[in-house]
């Protein structure tokens, strides 16, 4: 019963996937532009955040609908209001790809600084692993593997902090502007990292029904 | 047990003619609150509902065992005489049905026959009111209660049944045969009476068992596989707000979300 | 959708390329049969209305001849032969026996008509009750009369009491019958509504079942009141007829409307024929009376609810 309104809600669910995928490439390919210099690259990363920005909005759309039309309770209603706010997130990750993105097209010559460059692209790939860890929580409905992404996300603080000691240690060769733009860089990921977090807590709502507080 | 319980419900069973329509129901009914009963048709809401004031007793063949306290008496105990257990109980049903007198006598029935002394005007007038249907029907008290529209013959009916001043209604499916505005000064109804009142109410809509209930009950159906008896069982009663946010019975989630009906 | 929408149909009979939803006229051959079968209908219901026609003409034009005032206020004449009197004693007779026979029957058959409805319902007893009336209801009317005769006017003689009971019996079958379709079909929703403010169960037929279902035993108390009215047979053998005005119940023979008509009709002079006649035509009113009556009470209480 219901055929529509649940086939509805389960391409909901499965356009979070991927909108997530998309978001994934856009991290992957900014942190790749930025350590290899490569501004074609960027640009294509800038332009999809369009697309991105079209399904969020669109999804949202969708959500909304079925909350007014279909009246959802229980187990349907968590997963739209999870769906909801984990959108947001994807979005805020997706704009923050961008950002990197932009910061290429400054053509800084990030390249010709290897230690930098090097903790960069570390940074970058293991906030688009921690990202991927969101997606598969998602798409598994399952709360338990959540625990690992801690132990990343600590991870990240640390090469965000390994990051700001080398441009400090660097302050005589570079210029003010590039380590300006590094520093920021290096937040983007580390925001996205948690967005990521903060998606597998949406997550768990959906599963247990508890508002607890983001950890 | 808190005995500030309305109803106190032991292991109901309901058979008619021998074949069972409910089993095994344990619940409360605490006062002051409204309780929703829900569950797909032939579950046996009306049959749980009607045991509440042993309307069932009118129907021939009904068996009703197990315990129904009502402020810790049972009201099914040998020598409990109905007639006093139901002046004790309003009920309203799913189609308005008012007495064909005049508006009045209709509100007038009960406390007369129930040899009430005082001040009968008086009386109508505050049931009238209770039911938010004073205005409407001030100036044509004396006038036939079947000119009145659907939703005013409901308030009416609710009307009548609070004039016997109960401590608890019954409400059968009260809006089922009215249209939706009607609907609406129905539920509005029921959160100022449930200042005063207990009211169980059975209804097959769910939004509106959501939107007026404090707890909610939900009925299924189990199904014996040799003889194909069918019979109602309780399968899960809480706070409304955890039954549509989260049911714990998977039972209750399906029916819920419109999974079957 | 206005008449210049309506797509055309095509003519019946000719075959076109286009042929609109609507369809073509219907064949001509079930026009023929819808009319065919129409025409019949029609001409049974003519055969059935020009006996009744006739007979209602009949006695309005033989009987309005001799209806005057002083017919209607006057007692018959001790001579048949003498013209002028009028049937006042049998008007008399009639309206004495048949409302001692209602008050009787009337009560009797209501709640005769309460228990079959309302405690009996499907029990022997009921069974029984309801055998035997519907038997009664198909008694030839003459047999009550030689019952009567037999059990009380071979006692006590022939009268006003004699005749009201033998034309009770006859009212309190269809009293019963008649008020107990009407008591079920009082809703048992108004039942429910009762029962559950906490009335007993004679409470709630007294004062829910009976008011509601009043409407109903009302037109069926006319229409056996019209029966009684007319009623002979049952009369020749318990009343017996009379010249008299008649005021005692018991132990002196009284007159009735149809009585007289019987005794004018049989009469070789002209003047009590004439007043035959005209008694018919009375009689004919009041029954009319009563069954327009019944009619009119049926039809209100249904508008109303």
């Amino acid at each position: 019963m219901r055929d529509t309104y649940h086939s509805e809600l389960e391409r909901l669910d499965q356009d979070v996937l991927r909108m997530g995928a998309m978001v994934e490439a856009a991290i992957e390919g900014a942190t790749l532009s930025l350590a290899e210099g490569d501004i074609d690259r960027a640009c294509r990363i800038m332009e999809a955040d369009d697309d991105i920005d079209a399904l969020f909005l669109d999804m949202e759309k969708r959500a909304l609908t079925m909350l007014a039309q279909q009246q959802p309770v229980a187990g349907d209603l968590r997963l739209i209001v999870a769906i909801l706010r984990v959108l947001t997130d994807l979005e805020r990750a997706g704009d923050l790809a961008y950002n990197v993105a932009k910061v290429t097209c400054k053509d800084l010559e990030i390249v010709t600084l290897k230690k930098v460059s090097i903790l960069i692209y570390e940074l970058g790939h293991a906030s688009r692993r921690l990202f991927t860890k969101a997606l598969d929580v998602w798409a598994a409905k399952d709360t338990a593997s959540a625990a690992e992404m801690d132990q990343l996300d600590d991870e990240i603080d640390h090469l965000y902090q390994d990051l700001v000691k080398e441009l400090f240690l660097l302050r005589d060769e570079t210029s003010f502007e590039v380590a300006m733009n590094l520093v920021l860089v290096g937040r983007y990921f580390e925001r996205i990292a948690d967005h990521a977090v903060n998606m597998a807590e949406r997550l768990r709502y959906f599963t247990s029904g508890d508002e607890a507080h983001l950890g | 047990m808190n005995d500030d319980n309305v109803f106190s419900v032991k292991g109901l069973d309901v058979h008619y003619g021998g074949a069972p329509a409910l089993k095994g129901v344990d619940m409360e009914i605490g006062p002051r609150q409204i309780t929703a009963i829900i569950g797909p048709s032939g579950c046996g809401k009306s049959s749980l509902i009607r045991c509440f004031n042993r309307m069932n007793d009118l129907i021939p063949g009904a068996v009703v065992s197990g315990e129904v306290l009502y402020h810790g008496s049972d009201i099914y105990a040998a020598g409990v005489d109905p007639v006093v257990v139901r002046r004790h109980i309003g009920m309203v049903f799913q189609r308005p049905n008012p007495f064909p007198k005049s508006i009045y006598d209709n509100v007038a029935f009960g406390p007369r026959i129930n040899g009430f002394k005082g001040d009968l005007d008086e009386l109508v007038e505050r049931s009238l009111r209770r039911a938010a249907l004073w205005d409407e029907v001030q100036n044509k008290l004396k006038k036939s209660a079947l000119a009145l529209s659907g939703g005013q013959q409901q308030r009416l009916c609710i009307a009548r049944a609070i004039a016997v001043e109960p401590d608890v209604i019954l409400m059968d499916e009260p809006a089922s045969a009215l249209d939706p505005i009607a609907t609406v000064r129905i539920e509005d109804l029921m959160q100022e009476l449930k200042k005063e009142f207990a009211i169980v109410i059975v209804t097959h809509n769910m939004q509106q068992a959501a939107r007026v209930s404090d707890k909610t009950a939900f009925l299924y159906t189990e199904v014996d596989e040799e003889t194909s008896a069918r019979w109602g069982i309780l399968v899960e009663y809480d706070d409304t707000s955890r039954i549509f946010t989260k049911p714990t019975d998977t039972r209750t989630e399906d029916y819920v979300s419109g999974r079957f009906g | 959708m206005s008449a210049a929408d309506v797509p055309v149909p095509a003519e019946a009979g000719r075959t076109s390329g286009e042929v609109s939803v609507l369809g073509r006229r219907p064949a001509r051959r079930r026009v023929w049969t819808d009319r065919l079968a129409t025409a019949g209908l029609v001409a049974a219901v003519i055969m059935v209305l020009v006996p009744l026609g006739l007979i209602l003409f009949t006695i309005a034009r033989r009987g309005l001849a001799t209806i005057s005032w002083e017919f209607l206020t006057q007692p018959m004449p001790y001579s048949l032969r003498k013209e002028g009197g009028g049937l006042l004693n049998s008007a008399l007779g009639t309206f004495l026996m048949v409302g001692l026979a209602t008050v009787f029957s009337v009560p009797l058959g209501v709640l005769a008509a309460v228990y079959l409805a309302e405690y009996g319902k499907k029990n022997t007893l009921a069974g029984v009750i309801r055998f035997f009336t519907d038997v009664m209801t198909g008694v030839p009317s003459v047999f009550v009369g030689l019952f009567i005769y037999t059990a009380l006017v071979a006692q006590i003689g022939f009268g006003a009491l004699v005749g009201a009971i033998a034309l009770s019996i006859i009212m309190l079958p269809i009293i019963v019958r008649s008020s107990e379709e009407m008591l079920r079909l009082v809703p048992s929703e108004l039942k429910d509504a009762s029962y559950a403010l906490g009335a007993a169960k004679w409470q709630t037929v007294s004062k829910v079942v009976l008011p509601s279902a009043l409407p109903g035993i009302t037109t069926g108390v006319l229409l056996a009141v019209a029966r009684a009215a007319g009623e002979t047979a049952p009369l020749i053998l318990t009343a017996l007829g009379s010249f008299k005005i008649v005021t005692t119940l018991v132990g002196e023979p009284i007159s009735a409307l149809p009585l007289a008509i019987l005794s004018g009709a049989r009469n070789p002079f002209a003047a009590g024929q004439a007043r035959a006649w005209a008694g018919a035509l009375e009689l004919l009113v009041i029954v009319l009376v009563f069954t327009i009556l019944a009619r009119v009470i049926a039809s209100r209480s249904r508008i109303s609810s």
